[in-house]
């Protein structure tokens, strides 16, 4: 407890305020963008956070996760656009709501709805990460990859509906990772007599040719369609922030849904807004409005996609184990800083684990503000052509991807990954999967090395173990869920 | 009959361009440093190593201990090998420099590189620190012959989290053939992991940092410290020497340059490092990290490393 008052003086200071205002802000902007999310700008921004001071660096990049995740609901209002996948299900009710007149109505009630569930998760947050971490300490080898296990089951199942190209997405990745040095041995493997792949597709260049690079190319091979706008003024949400008293029980309601599917590994907010919406229009007496502009509706997706960031940082700090796909991203970002995620976190570098806490909380804060005064701005912004912008991002990728590693040869590889990641989206696969695999395939591969290394080459413990069984026992269970997420699917496309 | 013609004008071009720029070159030769200097890390940015390097770094471009700066340049990966590699087949000119530690013996050691220290030109050691190897509190575990006598009971029964091939997989082996013990090796990593599972009760034994142990608030002990005198902060562990085993086992941070360095153009270098070591300012920097700071240089530099290699190369069969 003294530990996070201590980060939250520390980042109340000038400098980390700076950078998670920045953070924040940029997040936002970049989440009203269509096309553009938090994952892609912090694998943006992570080769310029070598030289930050690693606490400023991770409390920049939560930030943007933050804001970013709340930024989607101004192009999903106003534009019809969901900005990033977590807005889909606001853009069902907040754009016809914004196409009757009330725009400002639909983005009060997002925002206060993305605030109050950042706040209650942030609770969760700050008070599960730190047991968790200490309780992670009963976790060998084998739990942790049956967690591992777990978690690339969970985010096949759940991602857009379709298991099986969730696999092959995973699996790519896992094959991509398992290049270079071998995770037990050092022996370097698979570098196809090319010394250098004797590190293996690094992480920066993997990352930003799957998901930016191939986004861009997305971008700049797709039509832009033109759209519709809708207006409004800091004033007029402001003057509409009254009609979220009624939905208090929806928004607890919501934001601990949101909290929980954030927790599971792997899967992060879009999967919460699209469970939490359904479960609302369920219990909901003005079933007939969802769809059509329901204030339900939209308090019930924003308040779980914000509080499923929260929730999907407590795997993060406590275990080491991605709770979504951006978490994946800062998992990435922690290793380039040299701290190492899972349960020692909050031990060797409580500085580190406390501060993306605190960050968490006061990234939520500035967000609501900058939301409240400049989403009518921030609208506009989101109309830049992406003609405009791709060549912009590209040139930072390749000075990006240049400076982390001194070497050329990363480039061609991000490049290379750019067009691969294209063809895979082209494909439907999933790219989130793929760089869930590609952070998840070594955790697994050395846990698995080092349970038979520990129980002398069994893997009985994997299930006679009690914790590890219990994750064995959900992933079964897990594959089960395409049936269960079918027929959500089928009650998600009804109001259409 | 002097006729310039366009052919005489190029050759003597090229012979006054060829003039000056063995001037230059001369003249260059002269003031080394005329460019800054690369010192390669063969580690990403933020861990223990490249902070020591970028250290060093400082306090030579802040003191002007040089005419140029020192420009670190990350080269990560491969176990320390790209990095390494990459200064190797670098121009022996003086102008780019690796740092690193044992991991460049261990390294072709275990076959993961087919070099070693013999392919560089060794400049000098800036800072070390000596390992522990200890256990967690709650092991019950108090010093080394509780160790040894558990291990005795049940051969094979005691695991130790490790990094393989590194050099704290080469002392746990240094340890374990002194002590007499037989340990089973579990490939746990760095040294977060190795704590975690240390305090996890899922390995019993490690080699760690001392500063691992000091700040551990208790939950771990050190058994044995591997450094020459005892541990100012640990005065209650014995070392290697007491204990009899006949070993010592420290990290030594190593400038080298590639192999045919022109020896004044180091030796500029070294006056440099070895004023640098000396500054208090990086004195009190390292200290605090728990590193200390010392400057070796020519035949006390080559014995450390053939000490070094000759120690680790004993076991290295073992291992694989």
């Amino acid at each position: 407890m003294e530990q996070l008052l201590a980060s939250f003086s520390q980042l109340l200071t000038p400098v980390p305020l700076f950078f998670i205002a920045l953070g924040t802000i940029l997040g936002v902007v970049i989440g009203a963008i269509p096309g553009l999310g938090p994952a892609m700008l912090i694998a943006l921004l992570l080769p310029l956070t070598f030289y930050m001071d690693s606490v400023n660096a991770l409390i920049m990049l939560v930030s943007i996760y933050v804001g970013g995740i709340s930024g989607g609901l101004i192009s999903a209002a106003l534009l019809k656009m969901p900005g990033t996948p977590a807005a889909i299900m606001t853009t069902m009710d907040a754009y016809p709501m914004a196409m009757s007149g009330q725009a400002s109505r639909a983005l009060s009630l997002g925002v206060i709805a993305s605030f109050v569930g950042g706040m209650i998760s942030w609770v969760f947050l700050a008070a599960l990460s730190p047991s968790l971490a200490e309780f992670a300490l009963r976790f060998g080898p084998y739990e942790f990859l049956a967690l591992v296990l777990m978690a690339l089951i969970l985010i096949s199942a759940v991602s857009q509906g379709a298991l099986l190209k969730g696999l092959i997405g995973a699996l790519f990745g896992f094959g991509v990772a398992i290049v270079g040095p071998d995770v037990a041995s050092g022996v370097i493997r698979l570098n196809f007599g090319y010394d250098e792949l004797n590190a293996g597709f690094r992480l920066l260049p993997t990352l930003l040719g799957l998901f930016v690079v191939s986004q861009l190319i997305e971008m700049l091979v797709g039509n832009q369609k033109p759209v519709q706008q809708a207006s409004t003024t800091a004033m007029d949400i402001l003057r509409n922030t009254g009609n979220m008293v009624k939905h208090w029980g929806n928004v607890l309601r919501s934001s601990v849904i949101g909290t929980w599917i954030g927790i599971l590994p792997g899967v992060g907010s879009a999967v919460a807004a699209i469970v939490s919406y359904s479960v609302t229009r369920n219990v909901s007496k003005k079933k007939e409005e969802f769809g059509k502009g329901s204030e339900e509706g939209i308090v019930a997706a924003e308040s779980a996609n914000n509080a499923a960031v929260n929730g999907a940082l407590v795997p993060l700090i406590a275990l080491g184990i991605p709770g979504s796909v951006v978490d994946a991203i800062l998992i990435g970002a922690l290793i380039v800083h040299d701290l190492q995620p899972g349960p020692g976190l909050f031990r060797e570098q409580p500085q580190v684990a406390y501060g993306i806490i605190a960050a968490a909380l006061i990234a939520n804060i500035i967000m609501f503000a900058f939301m409240i005064t400049c989403a009518g701005y921030i609208a506009k912004v989101a109309k830049i052509p992406k003609s405009l912008l791709a060549p912009a991002i590209l040139v930072f990728c390749i000075i990006g991807v240049f400076t982390a590693t001194n070497r050329f040869f990363d480039v061609w590889i991000m490049l290379g990954f750019g067009v691969i990641g294209y063809l895979l989206r082209r494909a439907g696969v999933p790219i989130g999967t793929v760089v869930l695999g590609f952070i998840l395939a070594p955790i697994a591969e050395s846990e698995l090395r080092n349970g038979l290394m520990l129980y002398n080459g069994s893997l009985w413990p994997m299930v006679t173990r009690p914790i590890a069984l219990a994750f064995v026992i959900a992933s079964v269970a897990m594959l089960a869920w395409p049936l269960v997420s079918k027929s959500l699917a089928a009650r998600r496309h009804a109001p259409d | 009959m002097t006729q310039t013609t366009p052919v005489k004008t190029l050759a003597a071009g090229i012979a006054i361009t060829a003039l000056t720029s063995l001037g230059t070159v001369a003249l260059a030769q002269d003031a080394f440093p005329s460019e800054p200097i690369q010192l390669v890390v063969p580690w990403g940015p933020g861990g223990p190593g490249d902070t020591y390097g970028r250290m060093l770094a400082q306090a030579i471009n802040d003191n002007n201990l040089l005419p140029q700066p020192v420009v670190v340049v990350n080269m990560p990966g491969g176990g320390t090998t790209i990095g390494s590699r990459d200064v190797r087949d670098a121009d022996a000119d003086g102008y780019r420099l690796l740092f690193s530690h044992q991991t460049l013996i261990t390294a072709e050691l275990m076959g993961t590189s087919d070099f070693g220290p013999d392919d560089f030109t060794p400049v000098a050691e800036t800072n070390n620190f000596c390992l522990v190897y200890g256990t967690s509190a709650e092991s019950g575990f108090e010093t080394m012959e509780d160790l040894q006598a558990a291990a005795e009971a049940e051969p094979g029964s005691l695991t130790d989290a490790t990094l393989l091939g590194s050099l704290s997989h080469f002392s746990s082996a240094m340890l374990n053939d002194a002590a007499g013990i037989d340990m089973r090796y579990v490939n746990v990593g760095g040294g977060s992991a190795r704590t975690t599972s240390l305090m996890g009760g899922h390995t019993q034994v490690a080699i760690m940092s001392p500063t691992d142990v000091i700040r551990s608030d208790g939950r771990l002990r050190a058994l044995v410290y591997m450094g020459p005198d005892r541990h100012p902060d640990l005065p209650d562990v014995p070392t290697t020497t007491e204990l009899g085993y006949g070993f010592e086992s420290c990290l030594n941070y190593w400038w080298f340059a590639p192999a045919g360095t022109p020896d004044e153009r180091l030796d500029t270098i070294r006056a440099a490092l070895e004023q640098a070591v000396a500054l208090p300012s990086l004195q009190e920097a390292m200290t605090s990290r728990g590193v200390t700071p010392e400057f070796y240089s020519g035949e006390a530099l080559d014995a450390r490393i053939a000490a070094n290699a000759t120690a680790l190369s004993s076991v290295a069969g073992a291992l694989q």
